[in-house]
């Protein structure tokens, strides 16, 4: 498992933008990225993995779903990198990197890159692997990061 | 009909449109409401006689039961669709009309939200998945698409460019245009990212205005002042299965609707002489020529840059100037401008013996939809 950034990161103003993590929809999910595990649903009868977290399986509609920890590698689909933040708790952030990333185990995910890494560090198709950084008290987010080699800057 | 294709029952008959861009003071209804007057006036009709309304809303304003009530109206059907682009309300009201519900069919929409600053692109995501990581706006998805169009078929910011450059061209000779100031590709290439590789210039602006449009059947427009436009095809899809799915934001769920438009209108992409594509991003024409197969998936690149698109080329895209440089009207304007066309009434835009136009949108990654019309020679 690679190394959690530092818990004190980032040097923001603290975010305003914060999930209900006792949804109990997600909370398995936020519960999972407070521990650097990358949680997703499985369903008990297709075991279709499924994300986003839903009450029911998309595949075959059966309610509920066992949780299950991924490998948190996967590679890039695709990247954007943001000029201009649209809400306030990234107007400071800019220019900041967003990802689709393709798991190892299928789904996509939307994410971001850890604190340190740049656009140059990552292409369409190359390894990533999750990292987790914490945004809050009991708040941490599931980050990719370039599977090898160094960030272009470590982290401050 | 013209080329062959189905017999239609239903017509575009009136048009309007509002002033576009800063109307402050002024509520959306009430702007719905000026443009609902000028398609009335466009149609001949008097308002006794529109027995049909749909309406769009945005953020909760612009519903079928105020509009109405402004308009005093008791409409025998009357309903709201809450996402725009037009294609929508239009398929709306065809079915309405064929299923005799009403007999014609007044299409309003109204906005202030660029005068009452409304925020695009802050909606967060249920769980805040998305959001967290700062994923707002739709030029965060429209870029994630284009990056990837980039990758995997090498289209160049330069062929890009051309469809922001070739809106602009249009627009300038657009009266009703906000953004109508020349754009060279210098101007373009030096200007800054929005969502890179997505620029400012190749995301819609924000706009107060409001269009309506008059539908009716063929037996009735038959006995009004303006050339019918016939509703020749339509085809919708609604694709909520998202990021879980491979390939999403390529928008391959578009080549169903494409396939269907055709069929149900019994023509092909070469029988379409002016084409219309809602530009919430210039991502969305990028990915509709592809689809709806002006050229070949992966193609539209150089498409563009050998100017097929231009007002000039073998298909004309967005005379109007779209929302990239004419207004943001959720779509609405492309069906005005395409009527306008298939009138022979586009004035300098004039796409010359125009009978068959095609519009095409998405609203947002979720929803897309089609429609063919055309006039009778």
């Amino acid at each position: 498992m690679t190394k959690a950034l530092s818990a004190t990161n980032p040097p923001h103003k603290p975010p305003t933008l914060l999930p209900d993590i006792s949804d109990p929809v997600a909370a398995p999910f936020w519960a999972g990225t407070q521990q650097s595990r990358l949680m997703m649903q499985q369903c008990k009868k297709c075991r279709a993995i499924r994300w986003p977290p839903a009450p029911i399986c998309p595949e075959c509609l059966t309610p509920g779903g066992e949780w299950g920890e991924l490998s948190g590698r996967g590679t890039v689909w695709s990247y954007a990198v943001y000029h201009r933040g649209f809400h306030a708790d990234f107007v400071g952030r800019v220019p900041y990197v967003v990802l689709l990333v393709a798991l190892a185990e299928g789904p996509h995910m939307i994410s971001s890159l850890p604190e340190g890494a740049s656009a140059s560090d990552i292409a369409i198709g190359a390894p990533v692997t999750a990292r987790y950084t914490q945004i809050a008290p009991g708040v941490s987010l599931v980050q990719f990061g370039p599977s090898s080699g160094e960030l272009s800057k470590p982290p401050a | 009909m013209t080329r062959s294709g189905r017999p239609s029952d239903v017509a575009i008959v009136g048009i309007g449109s509002t002033e576009q861009g800063e109307l402050p003071g002024r509520f959306s209804e009430e702007i719905a409401a000026e443009a609902f007057d000028l398609a009335i006036g466009d149609a001949g009709l008097a308002k006794s006689e529109v027995d049909g309304l749909v309406t769009c809303s945005r953020n909760g304003t612009g519903l079928d039961t105020a509009v109405g009530q402004l308009l005093g109206l008791n409409p025998r059907y009357s309903a709201t669709l809450d996402y725009g682009t037009c294609n929508f309300s239009i398929h709306l009201a065809a079915m309405v009309i064929s299923a005799g519900l009403a007999s014609t069919v007044a299409l309003t929409y109204g906005t202030n939200v660029r005068s009452s600053r409304f925020r695009f692109g802050l909606v967060p995501d249920r769980y805040l998945l998305q959001s967290t990581h700062g994923f707002h706006h739709m030029a965060g998805p429209a870029a994630l698409a284009l990056k990837r169009h980039q990758y995997l078929y090498g289209t160049t910011e330069e062929q890009f460019a051309h469809i922001a450059l070739n809106q602009r061209a249009n627009a300038a000779k657009n009266p009703q245009a906000i953004f109508r100031q020349p754009l060279s590709m210098d101007d373009y290439l030096s200007s800054p990212y929005l969502v890179e590789p997505l620029r400012r210039l190749d995301v819609t602006m924000s706009s107060d205005g409001g269009v309506a449009i008059v539908m009716t059947s063929r037996e009735r427009a038959a006995q009004l002042a303006q050339r019918p436009v016939y509703l020749l095809g339509m085809a919708e899809t609604t694709a909520l299965r998202q990021f879980d799915i491979t390939d999403h934001l390529m928008r391959p769920w578009l080549k169903d609707v494409a396939d269907r438009v055709y069929s149900h209108a019994g023509l092909a992409p070469n029988d379409i002489d002016v084409l219309f594509i809602q530009d919430p991003t210039a991502v969305w024409v990028l990915q509709m020529l592809e689809w709806f197969g002006f050229c070949p998936v992966g193609e539209a690149g150089p498409f563009l840059a050998e100017g097929h698109t231009r007002l000039d080329g073998s298909i004309p895209v967005n005379t109007n100037g779209g929302q990239l440089s004419e207004s943001y009207m959720w779509g609405w304007l492309h069906v005005v401008e395409l009527v306008r066309q298939l009138r022979g009434a586009a004035g300098q835009r004039q796409v010359s013996g125009a009978e068959v136009g095609m519009y095409c949108s998405t609203m947002a990654f979720q929803k897309g939809a089609a429609s063919i019309f055309g006039v009778e020679p």
